[in-house]
């Protein structure tokens, strides 16, 4: 029988593919990044498919719906048209460009890849967005409402919105409030300001994000008067003569960005030179006015719609600006359990909302109550003994682990079904013995190459994170996948200071009890570890610039690349064959 | 001359080969010897990847442009033929195989042009793995000669077409003419017709005008 709903998110950042059996339950999220290797792969999913297609064909031949997760014409003539006499020759030309190899011809896609589905819709962007929310909250209760503050960089021609979901009478509804401008978007000042600083912009805002701890408030008085918060409206305002939204062929900031904050050195971003450097004090300003600008919208329809911010998850926020882990935060420091991100808030997740919108239609029902472990699960690297050789049984293997983390060693997992969203959350990770400075300073610096600003993050549990946290609670599920970076308070230190960011904050993965096969048998290892260590330096199984491991092939390839040995993959220990001979090195 | 080489460009182009090769790997899976020889020629490529890519960070500098689009357009990648079904694979190993070769004599080239030793010594050993590749390659495609022959010929004109279309001159006439098409028919467009319909006020207009592209 034909029943399953596939969502479709591509075009903008990394696409992907859900898909959704309503008859049995059964679901598979894929991002097109894992199987093309090709890191923020956006283009239509096809390589995601024809591995649905090959490896579950029952679920691939039983697709009935499929939904877009925008509105192709209207994402197409919402930026970059009007003004258009005004606009160079270059923008001109890739604007045309776009739309012969943009989303506008999806159908023709759509219907080549999925020849038997029968129906295809288009679902807002941001409506994407909260029904992608939606799918990891449990269903709302009568009288119960939330709203969803979704903050991105571009989409259909809006830079995000504000919605109220609502149940009352046994009425289900979801309503647009308001839509911010693309003028006013936050998501693509800051990816500006990367692009100012001299990295890559929709890529490196994370780095930008560390960076801006550094800086003091030197530019804060200035900044206040490019970006803020406009009561009247409802909405940011940003000073359009900094920025360029428009023309996709020049930089998205304009030499006025310089005039007045001169350029950025990104020659050496080691953490000495950073404090106080103009690089840090101008993405510093810029961190903060984002903060207080999210601040403001929140307080303020908050206020207009009348919200119980002691209703747990009533403040729902989504978008790609909400990778921001900094900002998250401190939202959770001041709203508590009341705010909720999904593991995936940026595009890369809207597959999920598209294929919720298309059950809404079909099924006038929602999908709800997702775990982050929704990706198929790792293979059996039995079945590759030519690449890889089992170490022992499982305690042998439990017996050799300890043996190589105690000698500060880091060990590849690679075990159930795969984590959605940017983090490893120990399905396919990295991890050392988070207590000992120089294991996690050998991950994070020698294999992956990360700058020494950036910490690795240690997954912990949430008994022993709420030491160091109090009073802010360390229940919130957003600690679960690491969305949210958090102050530590100076009562109690943690013993590796190699783990805590220079600003004595942290990024943590709170280990939660493994339910069910949907989360990894990795995180029983990590539990048994975390008796032994307190922290587990945790960071992502793949080099800088790739997408994380997905196949066993990738296993070897990136073992060998970051110069790894070891491989835990479902209760065994894996060693890797064959160690490339470095003798050209 | 090390300054003047674009180690970046190769290192793309490296990393593009590796990704090829680690697709074409997955179709080999039941064949445990061919698999592992597979796997470590796109390791290999991988890894000349990272030597231009330390080459191009000593010597010359890297654009702040998207991994997605440096592989695409400066890899390449945008040419694939992937993913492809089991009955392309002579085909495919017919496209790498061409790849390798032109690898190999782009790189016989440097090894002409540069002076450090080091480098020389890099260069060798990338060149050893292209023609071991090659060999690989062979090893397969000698199973099917006629086919091969015809694919082989035809991957060698594709080639050459497409580093015509990616020549200066070309490229050049092309955005020239393309240019003035577009911004003739983009300042012809009549703004008001392109009006924005954004009326899903709640979920239920969205449902209503679920098939809609606007």
């Amino acid at each position: 029988m034909k029943n399953t709903i596939v969502g479709i998110s591509c075009g903008h950042h990394e696409s992907s593919v859900f898909f959704y059996n309503k008859e049995t339950g059964n679901y598979l999220y894929l991002a097109e990044e894992s199987v093309s290797r090709v890191k923020g792969d956006s283009k239509f999913p096809k390589f995601a498919i024809k591995y649905v297609e090959e490896n579950n064909p029952e679920l691939y031949s039983s697709v009935s719906t499929v939904v877009h997760f925008q509105k192709p014409l209207r994402n197409y003539l919402g930026s970059g048209i009007f003004d258009i006499e005004k606009l160079t020759k270059d923008h001109k030309l890739l604007k045309f460009r776009q739309f012969h190899s943009g989303d506008i011809f999806i159908k023709k896609e759509i219907t080549k890849n999925f020849k038997n589905a029968k129906k295809i819709y288009y679902c807002s962007h941001h409506y994407s967005h909260v029904l992608t929310n939606i799918a990891f909250l449990p269903e709302l209760g009568e009288g119960e409402k939330r709203l969803h503050l979704i903050l991105d960089g571009y989409g259909d021609g809006n830079s995000g919105g504000v919605y109220l979901e609502n149940y009352v009478n046994n009425k289900y509804n979801i309503e647009k409030i308001k839509s911010f401008h693309l003028q006013n978007s936050l998501g693509l000042m800051y990816s500006a300001v990367t692009e100012w600083a001299g990295f890559t912009p929709n890529e490196d805002e994370y780095k930008v994000m560390a960076i801006a701890s550094f800086g003091s408030n030197t530019y804060s008085k200035i900044v206040d008067e490019i970006c803020y918060f406009d009561e009247e409206k409802g909405e940011v305002i940003i000073d359009e003569s900094f920025f360029n939204f428009k023309d996709i062929s020049e930089k998205t900031y304009k030499e006025k960005f310089n005039e007045y904050f001169g350029g950025a050195d990104v020659t050496n971003l080691v953490p000495e030179l950073l404090w106080g450097s103009n690089l840090a004090n101008v993405v510093a300003a810029f961190q903060r006015v984002l903060e207080k600008s999210i601040f403001s919208i929140i307080e303020f329809y908050i206020n207009k719609i009348g919200i119980n911010v002691n209703q747990k998850n009533a403040l729902v926020c989504g978008g790609g600006v909400m990778h921001n882990s900094v900002l998250i935060g401190k939202l959770i420091e001041k709203y508590e359990q009341s705010v909720f991100v999904c593991p995936c808030p940026g595009d890369q997740g809207s597959s999920i909302g598209a294929a919720n919108f298309g059950m809404l239609v079909d099924n006038n029902e929602l999908i709800s109550k997702l775990s982050p472990f929704v990706g198929p699960v790792a293979e059996d690297l039995n079945d590759y003994d030519h690449l890889f050789q089992k170490v022992g049984d499982v305690k042998e293997s439990y017996q050799k682990i300890i043996e190589l983390l105690d000698a500060d060693e880091t060990i590849a997992t690679y075990s159930g079904k795969l984590e959605i969203g940017p983090r490893a959350l120990g399905a396919r990770s990295l991890i050392c013995n988070g207590n000992s400075s120089k294991a996690v300073e050998l991950l994070n610096e020698k294999r992956k190459k990360r700058e020494a600003f950036r910490p690795i993050a240690p997954i912990c549990n949430k008994k022993f994170l709420s030491q160091f946290i109090f009073p802010v609670n360390s229940e919130s599920e957003i600690y679960n996948w690491m969305g949210a970076v958090i102050k530590m308070n100076s009562v109690k230190k943690i013993d590796n200071p190699s783990c805590v960011h220079h600003d004595n904050t942290i990024r943590v993965q709170t280990l939660m009890e493994r339910k069910n096969e949907n989360e990894p048998p990795s995180w029983d290892l990590i539990d048994k570890l975390l008796k032994k260590y307190n922290f587990v330096g945790n960071t992502s199984f793949n080099i800088a610039g790739d997408p994380m491991v997905f196949l066993a092939e990738d296993v070897y390839i990136n073992l060998h690349r970051l110069d790894l040995k070891y491989v835990y993959n479902h209760g065994i220990l894996f060693y890797v064959k064959d160690v490339y001979d470095k003798s050209y090195n | 001359m090390e300054n003047i080489i674009d180690w970046e460009s190769l290192s793309w182009v490296e990393y593009s080969s590796g990704i090829e090769v680690l697709y074409l790997a997955k179709f080999f899976r039941q064949n445990k010897k061919t698999h592992a020889s597979i796997v470590k020629h796109a390791l290999d490529e991988y890894r000349h990847g990272t030597h231009y890519r330390n080459l191009a960070k000593k010597y010359t500098s890297i654009n702040k442009i998207s991994t997605n689009i440096n592989l695409m357009e400066t890899g390449g990648l945008k040419n694939t033929y992937f993913p492809i079904n089991k009955n392309e694979l002579v085909k495919i190993c017919n496209y790498l195989k061409v790849g390798e070769q032109r690898a190999w004599e782009s790189n016989k080239l440097l090894i002409e042009l540069v002076k450090e030793k080091e480098i020389i010594k890099i260069l060798n050993a990338i060149q050893n793995d292209e023609r071991n590749h090659e060999s690989g390659l062979d090893r397969y495609l000698n199973r099917y000669p006629i086919q091969t022959k015809l694919h082989y010929m035809y991957q060698k004109i594709r080639f050459k077409m497409i580093d015509l279309l990616n020549s200066k001159l070309i490229k050049k006439i092309k955005n020239l003419t393309d240019g003035k098409l577009i911004v003739w028919v983009m300042n012809s467009f009549p703004e008001n017709s392109a009006v924005l319909k954004d009326n899903d006020a709640c979920i239920a207009d969205l449902c209503n005008n679920k098939t809609r592209l606007v």
